[in-house]
């Protein structure tokens, strides 16, 4: 997992509850917390983060995740602006991941998996398969929150299928109202 | 000077010592942030210069070596799509006289995904364009390579329509230059609506310069060769060499009221596979041997002057892997067929390339005059046609031209017109045949078998299948049969619940396998599907299987390890090497229909079927026997150990809901 990844968990870790709480994350992790975006760690790491996240908060993890995802969109705007401003609405912000942010990604961290997505269109929902051996479709459920929230477009999300429950690809459905 | 600070200055309370290391906590956290935006933009700077320098010297390294400038434009065009990720791309060349200005496509194209792609691709393969305001035709006037953000908003875009159907947005036209004469053009098209990356274009004008220098050398050799009668990789006599001793023998026969001319047309079957699978520089190394073996078997003819001695006989290479054979002689009927089988058997023995066994096989067609021909010309166009219908009927074979293939000739045109059409509005579908475990007869899977539908007739496989590989469509129509395989088995899978066992069984053609995003297709396949890939099986021949055999080695294991396993389809028919089937990680194997046939335990092919049964089980692979029609054929494959068997016996292969009402209603369904 690229640095970057647990650079933002940690901005929006401290900016909702305090510098302490992303402390006391690190110390019930074990976590040195020297992070830097350049830097390639451990998934298990962030996944022990958001599993004491979890625990400290008593929530699933998968809520968490969710969480983080809908809370980094924010950051990741202000790191990255020049990708909002390319797309006008949700859907082509979204539908540019493939094509033009995860290339970027990898330009600028090399070696980064980052996952691709399939898309499914119509004209009210847009259809994200993903499959990764990280399983993290909640983070992905979380930034198409964000991404909506930040256009300030209304959107629900549905998962008709999930790696979770065994199947072999997520499918997040994405519908406008 | 020496600074003497008041010291009360410096005593601080608790909390504002805090402060100032919170401060200093935030000034240092900038800090790291600015660093790293700066080393991020250094980075991508790196990145990008890096991929770039690659490409160009990746283009620039094929073209060092490219003899043919179209093999290179196909090459560049895919390494383009490769590297930036645009889905699709187009080549056009000049192919009029130095005056007549436009651009025509050519057939060259490449698409990450064929099938879905077809509709714009079949346009774009037709393209015609003249000098105009935009691209491509802009490249005429301009000669500089264009960037089109957005083709929907280009009102001269001619193919804007289709290409809003296949979701395409921008275009990149690049030309290749000659001097300053556009010689041809690439197009590169993109989902996305990118903005022009100044770079990237300088990057492609300096690859269409790359290209355009192989332009030069083969226009330089082909004035050399225009010159000289021989050609320039074999050293045999070229094509002019060739019709000109061939106008010669027809005329001086005629004039002598005598009939001892015959034409050959020899093809070579395994070296568009080779060239794909193992470069170019390997697909001349094979060209150079076939032809010495040619040149060294014809001599055989000549060299011990006998009765009825060949008047002349003369090997010509006409181009790319095509031959041809002249043949004068009193009995000349006689001695074609006799250099047939001669030229058949010289090609036998396998060649070494680049620590490759690779093993070619020709089709050959023989025009005889009868008298009726007006020119020389008409016989070798026939020697031709016979040509295509022995490849039609497989590897090895000798077809003499009778007028009947006239007709034959006509068909494959209309076949492939037919072919063409139905990838753009539908005309095939999947049949899948029922596999059974044998020793409990149970339904285990289905293989998936391609119908084609023409004019509510359907057309058989082995009639359609050979043109299509003829005619470049075969990884086109492979890739619709990979993604509707798919489809099916991840809808089976739905309604049937993950509980049930079944797999799918779909073959892979050789091209298609052989294709350098293979893997990519699959990849997308399964998400655009979303199939359990552990319901998959990809069958593969031989012939596909041995060819690189570490490649195939490597691609197998990456099948696999996203959970696909591997089927070696027609096994026994080809070369059927153990050494290669203990070093490629196929699952099962699967025993040709041919050997499963008759109801008596002396034939001789149960004594190969045996050894092949034997040879699994020591190698732990799973055996399918396929063409079962027999009570005894099953009696006969239980007592050996067959796993697995397919076959009229059980079923035929039926409709998609027809094999699932099975699956739904079978004993075995579910484990």
């Amino acid at each position: 997992m690229k640095g970057i990844i647990f650079n933002i968990v940690e901005e929006v870790v401290v900016d909702q509850f305090g510098q302490s709480t992303w402390e006391a994350l690190l110390d019930a992790t074990g976590s040195s917390g020297a992070y830097t975006s350049l830097g390639s760690y451990p998934d298990a790491e962030l996944a022990a983060l958001v599993d004491a996240a979890a625990q400290a908060t008593g929530q699933d993890p998968r809520t968490v995740l969710h969480w983080i995802g809908a809370q980094a969109l924010p950051k990741l705007q202000q790191r990255f602006p020049v990708f909002f401003t390319a797309a006008d609405d949700a859907r082509t912000f979204i539908l540019s991941v493939n094509t033009i942010i995860h290339p970027e990604v990898r330009k600028l961290y090399s070696g980064a998996g980052c996952p691709h997505f399939h898309f499914v269109e119509t004209p009210g929902t847009l259809t994200l398969g993903y499959s990764s051996p990280r399983k993290m479709c909640d983070l992905a459920h979380g930034f198409v929150d964000g991404v909506a929230t930040y256009y300030g477009e209304q959107v629900a999300v549905t998962q008709p299928s999930c790696m979770h429950d065994g199947a072999p690809s997520c499918q997040l459905v994405i519908s406008w109202s | 000077m020496t600074v003497h600070p008041y010291p009360a200055t410096f005593i601080v309370t608790p909390e504002a010592r805090i402060a100032q290391l919170e401060r200093r906590l935030a000034r240092e956290r900038q800090t790291r942030l600015d660093a790293e935006a700066i080393a991020e933009r250094g980075l991508r700077e790196a990145f990008l210069g890096n991929m770039r320098m690659r490409l160009l010297s990746t283009i620039a390294d094929a073209a060092n070596e490219s003899i043919e400038p179209l093999d290179l434009l196909r090459f560049t065009i895919a390494e383009v799509c490769g590297v930036t990720g645009w889905s699709f791309a187009n080549v056009l060349l000049r192919n009029g006289a130095d005056d007549d200005e436009r651009l025509e496509a050519c057939g060259i194209w490449y698409a990450r995904n064929p099938d879905q792609l077809f509709g714009f691709a079949e346009q774009s393969r037709q393209l015609v364009v003249w000098p105009c305001a935009s691209a491509p035709g802009r490249l005429l006037i301009d000669k500089h390579s264009v960037w089109t953000r957005d083709v929907a908003g280009d009102a001269g875009f001619c193919r804007s329509e289709s290409a809003k159907r296949a979701h395409l947005r921008s275009s990149v036209s690049v030309p290749v230059l000659q001097g300053s004469d556009v010689v041809a053009a690439m197009e590169f098209f993109s989902p996305d609506q990118l903005e022009p990356e100044l770079e990237l274009l300088e990057v492609l004008t300096q690859i269409g310069k790359q290209v355009g220098r192989v332009f030069k050398r083969k226009a330089n050799e082909r004035k050399l060769i225009e010159n000289a009668l021989h050609d320039s990789l074999t050293g045999l006599p070229n094509r002019a060499l060739f019709e000109q001793e061939m106008n010669e023998v027809f005329a001086a026969n005629h004039a002598a009221e005598r009939l001892g001319l015959s034409l050959i047309y020899l093809d070579l079957d395994g070296f568009k596979l080779v060239n794909d699978a193992l470069g170019h520089h390997a697909g001349d190394q094979l060209l150079i041997e076939m032809a010495e073996r040619l040149r060294n078997t014809l001599e055989s003819f000549v060299s011990m002057p006998y009765p009825g001695t060949p008047r002349k006989l003369l090997l010509a290479r006409m181009g790319g892997d095509e031959f041809t054979v002249l043949i004068d002689a009193e009995e000349n009927h006689a001695i074609a067929l006799n250099v047939a089988a001669a030229l058949h058997q010289c090609l036998r023995s396998p060649l070494r390339i680049e620590n490759n066994d690779v093993h070619s096989a020709a089709s050959l067609g023989i025009a005889h005059d009868d008298g009726t021909y007006l020119s020389a010309a008409d016989l070798l166009q026939d020697a031709d046609v016979a040509m295509y219908d022995a490849k039609a009927q497989g590897n090895e074979c000798t077809v003499v031209f009778d007028q009947t293939m006239r007709a034959f000739a006509v068909k494959r045109l209309l076949i492939e017109a037919g072919l063409r059409r139905s990838l753009e509005v539908g005309g095939f579908s999947l049949f899948y045949q029922p596999i059974i475990d044998l020793s409990e007869l149970r339904l285990v899977g289905f293989e998936a078998l391609l119908r084609w539908t023409r004019d509510g007739e359907i057309v058989l496989p082995d009639e359609f299948l050979p043109i299509a590989e003829a005619s470049g469509l075969m990884n086109v129509i492979g890739t619709w049969v990979l993604r509707e395989a798919c489809r099916t088995a991840a809808e089976w899978r739905a309604i049937v619940g993950s509980d049930a066992s079944f797999y799918l069984s779909i073959n892979v053609a050789p091209s298609q396998f052989l294709q350098p995003n293979f893997m990519d297709q699959v990849r997308d396949i399964i998400l655009a599907t979303n199939v359990d890939p552990y319901t998959i099986v990809i069958e593969l021949t031989e012939s596909a299987a041995v060819i690189n055999p570490s490649r195939t080695a490597r691609m197998l294991e990456e099948l696999r390890a996203m959970g696909i396993r591997l089927s070696l389809d027609d096994f026994g028919t080809g070369y059927s090497s153990f050494s290669h089937l203990k070093d490629l990680p196929f699952d099962t194997l699967k025993i040709d229909r041919s050997f499963i046939s008759g109801d008596n335990t002396s034939n001789s092919s149960w004594n190969i079927v045996d050894a092949m049964m034997k040879l699994a089980q020591a190698m732990n692979i799973k055996v399918v026997a396929e063409g079962i029609e027999s009570q005894f054929q099953l009696d006969r494959l239980k007592e050996i150990g067959c796993d697995c068997g397919q076959g009229f016996l059980f079923d035929r292969a039926m409709t998609a809901d027809r094999a699932l009402d099975l699956l739904q209603h079978s004993p075995g369904d579910t484990q």
